[in-house]
C-alpha cells in the first residue's frame, strides 16, 4: 500500500513538472520525481539502479539545468500556479483509483523479489556487454559534442546570448 | 562549419545508421536512431537562419518522440517475451507501438504532418539527407518486423500516404514541398508491399532513394527552389533535359526507370488476390504526376519572353562536385526497367 503512495508521489512530480508555470517548479517536480523513482525501485530490490539514478540524475544533470534556468530567468517571473497543479494531481489520481479499483486488493507481490536483484544482470553489461558501454559513451561523445556546436553558434568565441 | 566537426559528425552519422541495421538487439537500434538524429542537428542548423533552426528544432522533437516510444514498445516487448531480440516480436500490442513509432520516424500518413515542413526550411543538401539517407534506418527496421509479423496497419497508412501525398502536393509552389509529398506518396507504395514480401520492398526503396537523390542534386545545383526559378536556372542543357526525365521517372511513367516501383506492387497486389487496394493506388500516383508534369512544363516545355542571350546557355559555372553523382544516378532513371527480372527471383 505504501508503495502505490510512492507512486503517487512520482505522478505528483511529473504533474508538477509539465504543469506549472515557472521553471523552479518544473526543477523541483524534477527532483520530487527522481526521488520517488528511487524510492520505488529500491522497495523493488533494484537498490544499484536507485543509486546509480540518484548520483547522475540528481546530482549531476539536475543542478546543471537548475543553474542554467537560473541564468535564463525572465525578468518578470510569473506566479507559480501550485494550487492547480495539486488540484490535477487530485483528479488524476482519483480518476485512476476509481476506475482500477481491483489492484488494491491483489497480494503484494513486489516484497517478494530479494535485495540486489539488478547486480546479477548488470555484471553481464561489464563483462561480455562491453561493446554496448563503449557504443553508448562514443554516443555520449557525439552528444557533447553536438551540444556545443549548437550552442557555440556562429560566434565560435563564446557562448552566445541564448 | 570546422572540417573536422563536419567529418566527425558525419562519420557518426554513418555509423548510427549502421548500428541499427546491423543489430538485433533492440538498445544498439534505438542508440542508433537517436544517435543519427543527434548527429544532423548541427548540420542542419549551422547556417543559424531562423527557417532553417525553427525546421531542425521540429525535426529533433518528432525523431526524438517516436525514439522513445520504440524503446518503450522495446521494453513492453521484453516484459511479454522476456527477450531483447529482434525477431521474437510475439504480441501485437508491441508490434504496434513500434510499428507506429517506425510510421512517425518515415513520415507515412498519417503522421507525415512534420515532413513537408521540415524540408521546406532546409537548403537542398540538407534535404537529401532527411529525405533520402534518414529513411533507410526505420525504413529498414519495418521491413525487418513484416518478415516477422504481417499486420494491415501497413497497408491502411501506406494507402492513406498514397492519397495524402497526391492532393498534398497539388497546390504547393515550393519545389521542396513538392519534393516532400512525393517521397510521402512513394514511401507509401513501398511499404504496402512490405505487407506480402518485404524483400521485394528493399529493392523498390534502393531504386527511390538512387532516383530521389539525383533529383535533389540536380535541383541544389541550379538552386531551384521555387516554380518561379524553374524557368530561369541556368543549368547544363543536358541537366535541363535529363532533370525532366528523372521527374516523370518518379511520376512511374513505362518506359522509364521508375515504372519498377509502379509495376512491382501492382503485380504483388494481383498475385494475392488484393485487387481491392490497387485503385486507391492508382489514384493516388495519378493525382502525384499532374505536379510532377506541372514541374516538367515549367522546366522544360515552355518558353517564357526573355532575351535570347539566355536562351543559349553553354557556359555554366556547374562543374561542381555533384555533377559525377548526377551523372551516374541518371541513367537508372533511363534503364531501370530493364532491372525488373530482377524481381522475379523474389515470387
Amino acid at each position: 500500500m505504501v508503495f502505490y503512495l510512492f507512486m503517487l508521489l512520482l505522478l505528483l512530480g511529473s504533474t508538477l513538472v509539465f504543469y506549472s508555470l515557472s521553471p523552479y517548479y518544473a526543477a523541483l517536480g524534477l527532483m520530487i520525481s527522481s526521488l520517488f523513482g528511487c524510492v520505488v525501485l529500491t522497495s523493488l530490490g533494484l537498490t544499484f539502479l536507485a543509486l546509480l539514478l540518484l548520483l547522475i540524475y540528481m546530482g549531476g544533470m539536475l543542478v546543471v539545468f537548475v543553474y542554467s534556468s537560473a541564468l535564463s530567468a525572465d525578468r518578470y517571473p510569473m506566479v507559480s500556479n501550485l494550487g492547480e497543479v495539486v488540484l490535477l494531481f487530485l483528479l488524476l489520481s482519483f480518476w485512476v483509483l476509481f476506475i482500477f479499483e481491483d489492484f488494491l486488493e491483489s497480494s503484494t507481490l513486489f516484497n517478494l523479489l530479494s535485495p540486489l536483484n539488478d547486480l546479477s544482470s548488470l555484471s553481464v553489461l561489464y563483462d561480455y556487454g562491453g561493446a554496448y558501454l563503449l557504443v553508448g559513451g562514443l554516443a555520449l561523445l557525439v552528444v557533447l559534442i553536438v551540444a556545443l556546436v549548437v550552442s557555440y553558434g556562429s560566434s565560435l568565441l563564446a557562448l552566445r546570448a541564448l | 562549419m570546422n572540417r573536422l566537426v563536419n567529418a566527425f559528425l558525419l562519420t557518426s552519422l554513418i555509423a548510427g545508421t549502421s548500428l541499427v541495421i546491423f543489430s538485433n538487439h533492440w538498445f544498439p537500434i534505438w542508440l542508433g536512431l537517436e544517435l543519427s538524429t543527434l548527429s544532423i542537428i548541427p548540420l542542419l542548423s549551422y547556417t543559424s537562419q531562423s527557417r532553417s533552426v525553427e525546421a531542425t528544432l521540429k525535426y529533433f522533437l518528432v525523431q526524438a518522440f517516436s525514439a522513445a516510444l520504440l524503446l518503450n514498445g522495446a521494453v513492453l516487448n521484453l516484459w511479454i517475451s522476456n527477450s531483447w531480440d529482434v525477431n521474437s516480436i510475439t504480441s501485437p500490442i508491441s508490434y504496434f507501438i513500434i510499428t507506429a513509432a517506425l510510421i512517425i520516424k518515415l513520415g507515412l500518413a498519417p503522421c507525415h504532418f512534420w515532413f513537408p515542413d521540415v524540408l521546406s526550411g532546409l537548403p537542398f543538401l540538407s534535404t537529401i539527407i532527411i529525405a533520402c539517407w534518414q529513411k533507410i534506418a526505420p525504413m529498414f527496421l519495418l521491413l525487418s518486423l513484416s518478415n516477422l509479423v504481417s499486420s494491415e496497419i501497413i497497408i491502411v497508412c501506406s494507402i492513406l500516404s498514397v492519397l495524402v501525398g497526391g492532393w498534398g502536393g497539388l497546390n504547393q509552389i515550393s519545389v521542396r514541398k513538392i519534393l516532400a509529398y512525393s517521397s510521402i506518396g512513394h514511401l507509401g507504395w513501398i511499404t504496402c508491399v512490405a505487407f506480402f514480401i518485404p524483400e521485394v520492398s528493399y529493392l523498390l526503396f534502393l531504386f527511390y532513394i538512387l532516383n530521389n537523390t539525383a533529383i535533389l542534386l540536380i535541383c541544389h545545383n541550379g538552386s531551384l527552389y521555387y516554380l518561379s526559378s524553374l524557368s530561369k536556372s541556368n543549368v547544363v542543357p543536358i541537366t535541363a533535359i535529363l532533370f525532366s526525365i528523372a521527374l516523370l521517372s518518379l511520376g512511374g511513367l513505362p518506359p522509364l526507370g521508375g515504372f519498377i516501383n509502379k509495376v512491382i506492387p501492382l503485380i504483388v497486389f494481383s498475385l494475392n488476390g488484393n485487387n481491392f487496394i490497387i485503385p486507391f493506388f492508382l489514384i493516388g500516383s495519378l493525382i502525384s504526376l499532374f505536379f510532377y508534369i506541372r514541374i516538367v512544363f515549367n522546366t522544360s516545355l515552355t518558353l517564357f519572353p526573355q532575351h535570347s542571350l539566355n536562351i543559349v546557355s553553354f557556359r555554366t559555372g556547374n562543374s561542381s562536385l555533384s555533377q559525377p553523382i548526377i551523372s551516374t544516378l541518371i541513367p537508372i532513371t533511363i534503364w531501370g526497367l530493364l532491372l525488373l527480372p530482377i524481381f522475379f527471383l523474389f515470387i
